[in-house]
């Protein structure tokens, strides 16, 4: 269980993370989602104590980091598979972890054999490739065998065998009861692994939601082929329909209804005698969801700082 | 502690630095000793009395230490700089979140690899040393006074620079500025100091770190020096000011 209590996080002038709550709960996998720049990964800096709050807590388990006695072995984390040592071999990187957290040596070949690189345990860090060297950094978040577990873009450079493991790696702990926290860039990934989603812009908490919620709340539409179009669509969008539906026509005699469950859609076209051939129910992909969400908040996207500047300008015009 | 030791231990000998400066060390130290004493006993005929006089043969032989100190300097330099320039003091960090701890394990660690590492090279040095100058019966023995002294500060004074360097690198977290740093400390500032008007080159330059180690590593009094006990303690606060500012700092900075 991670406790998130009103934590902001200022750097200068930049407020990265700006009071954000919210919790992790065991037995599942939380994807954390938001735009470059969102305060993600000052958030899981945060919460190892890496960073010291500007405001408010982060708590693993009641405590913060800083008080628990061997930390690793309750909470495992790969923020950047890139901060490690080239010269040194996996298993001395993984060996110095182990001690310091009295940790017992066996486990080093444990975690090397679970991601796959006990093969590759002795050579150094520097010959791995990026691929690797995210599985030595999942190795090192297992090795205390912690309840919590966090990783900032596991996927990256992960080949597809790689993600596929990941994936059940990642179902595994959660299903063991383990707390999983992942960000990811990734929406298609994310929409496969995720079960609860918080998703945050400009350090602030946007939604912390199941992902089947936030999908349905999304919305999606209903596509209707049918010989008979005009009709169709008067029928759905008419006022006897009762719905306030809107339809959109398609090429080759098909509708794109908003508003509509299929099932509705099929009762009324039976009950006017309006002849159906095809009728495909689609939902809104976790892309979809996300970029109305996030489409205010993106710190990068393209033209967004010219935006930002000429509306300062027309505000003070005015 | 003994876990954050045993972390910190392995972390040490598993990074090439560590055999590579250790190296040198050794190699400038036992290097250092052989020309000097090989030089005394070559020049030895020609030599007159007074010049046959001041030929030290327990310093001749631990003169190499002397250089070889800014190797383990950089060997306490990079055992802190090279976990920042990898980002692996984010790990170290997370593992151990008491920095104090944390930190004060590594300097025990670094400083403890110095002090046996140099006291036997220094050792070896000096018996090497002798070796060379019996060939015309000059050689001293450990029991000739001031020697033993001379051979445990030249090794305990090593450590003490590694621990500077440690310190320094501790501050700076750049390997770069931190070695520019311990040069200027070590070499710079004794050279600069000569230039002070009057006795304050003698005055402040009982208190520089290379003056403080001719005390501590010689067998006779040397002028304007203090005590060689005096002079090593000095030193020692040299490797604890930038040491302690360093471990105060990484607990009020970001990691």
């Amino acid at each position: 269980m991670i406790e998130i209590r009103n934590l902001s996080k200022r750097f200068g002038p930049v407020l990265a993370v700006d009071g954000l709550t919210f919790e992790v709960t065991p037995g599942r996998i939380t994807g954390f989602l938001g735009p470059n720049g969102a305060g993600k990964s000052t958030t899981m800096r945060l919460i190892l104590g890496l960073d010291a709050p500007t405001a408010g807590t982060a708590a693993i388990a009641g405590r913060p980091y800083r008080e628990l006695r061997d930390p690793l072995r309750e909470v495992g984390a790969l923020l950047d598979a890139g901060a490690v040592h080239g010269g040194r071999t996996a298993v001395a990187h993984l060996r110095w972890i182990a001690a310091g957290n009295r940790i017992s040596p066996t486990r080093v070949a444990e975690v090397l054999d679970a991601v796959g690189i006990a093969t590759a345990a002795g050579r150094r860090i520097r010959t791995y490739s990026l691929g690797m060297r995210q599985r030595l950094g999942i190795a090192a978040a297992l090795l205390g065998d912690p309840g919590v577990l966090m990783f900032d873009e596991p996927v990256n450079g992960l080949d597809p065998e790689g993600v596929r493991w990941l994936r059940v790696l990642l179902r595994g702990l959660a299903d063991e009861g383990r707390t999983v926290l992942l960000s990811s860039h990734l929406m298609s990934e994310m929409a496969q692994v995720a079960d609860h989603l918080v998703i945050v812009g400009r350090g602030r908490l946007l939604a912390d939601t199941p992902l089947t919620e936030l999908l349905a709340a999304a919305g999606g539409d209903v596509l209707v082929r049918t010989p008979e179009p005009p009709r169709l669509a008067d029928l759905l969008t008419g006022s006897g329909s009762g719905s306030g539906a809107t339809v959109d026509r398609l090429p080759d005699s098909t509708l794109a209804v908003q508003g509509l469950s299929a099932e509705r859609i099929a009762d009324l076209a039976a009950e006017h005698g309006v002849r159906i051939h095809q009728l495909t129910s689609r939902h809104a992909t976790l892309e979809d969801a996300y970029m109305e969400l996030t489409a205010d908040h993106a710190e990068f996207h393209a033209g967004g700082v010219a935006t930002t500047t000429d509306c300062g300008t027309e505000r003070s015009d005015a | 502690m003994r876990d954050i030791l045993r972390s910190e231990w392995i972390k040490l000998m598993s990074i090439r630095s560590t055999p590579s400066t250790l190296a040198v060390a050794a190699f400038i130290c036992l290097a250092g000793g052989l020309a000097a004493t090989a030089s005394d006993v070559a020049s030895w005929p020609a030599m007159t009395t007074v010049q046959r006089t001041a030929v030290d043969p327990v310093q001749d032989s631990i003169l190499g230490a002397a250089v070889a100190q800014i190797a383990f300097g950089v060997f306490g330099v990079l055992a802190v700089t090279s976990e920042y320039a990898s980002g692996t003091i984010r790990t170290s960090v997370a593992a151990v979140p008491e920095r104090r701890r944390l930190m004060a394990g590594k300097a025990t660690v670094t400083g403890g690899v110095a002090l046996v590492f140099a006291t036997l090279l220094v050792a070896g040095s000096f018996f090497l040393g002798q070796a060379v100058l019996s060939q015309r019966s000059l050689q001293a023995g450990l029991s000739t006074p001031g020697a033993l002294r001379s051979v445990l500060y030249a090794g305990c004074y090593s450590a003490v620079v590694a621990l500077i360097g440690y310190g320094l690198g501790l501050l700076l977290h750049h390997t770069a500025a931190a070695i520019t740093a311990l040069v200027a400390v070590i070499f710079l500032i004794p050279q600069i100091s000569q230039t002070l008007p009057g006795t304050w080159a003698d005055r402040i330059g009982e208190y520089l770190p290379y003056n403080a180690a001719r005390s501590a590593t010689s067998t006779h009094r040397v002028p304007h020096t203090l005590t060689p006990t005096w002079s090593l303690l000095v030193c020692a606060a040299y490797a604890l000011v930038p040491t302690l500012a360093g471990i105060w700092l990484i607990e009020r900075r970001d990691t």
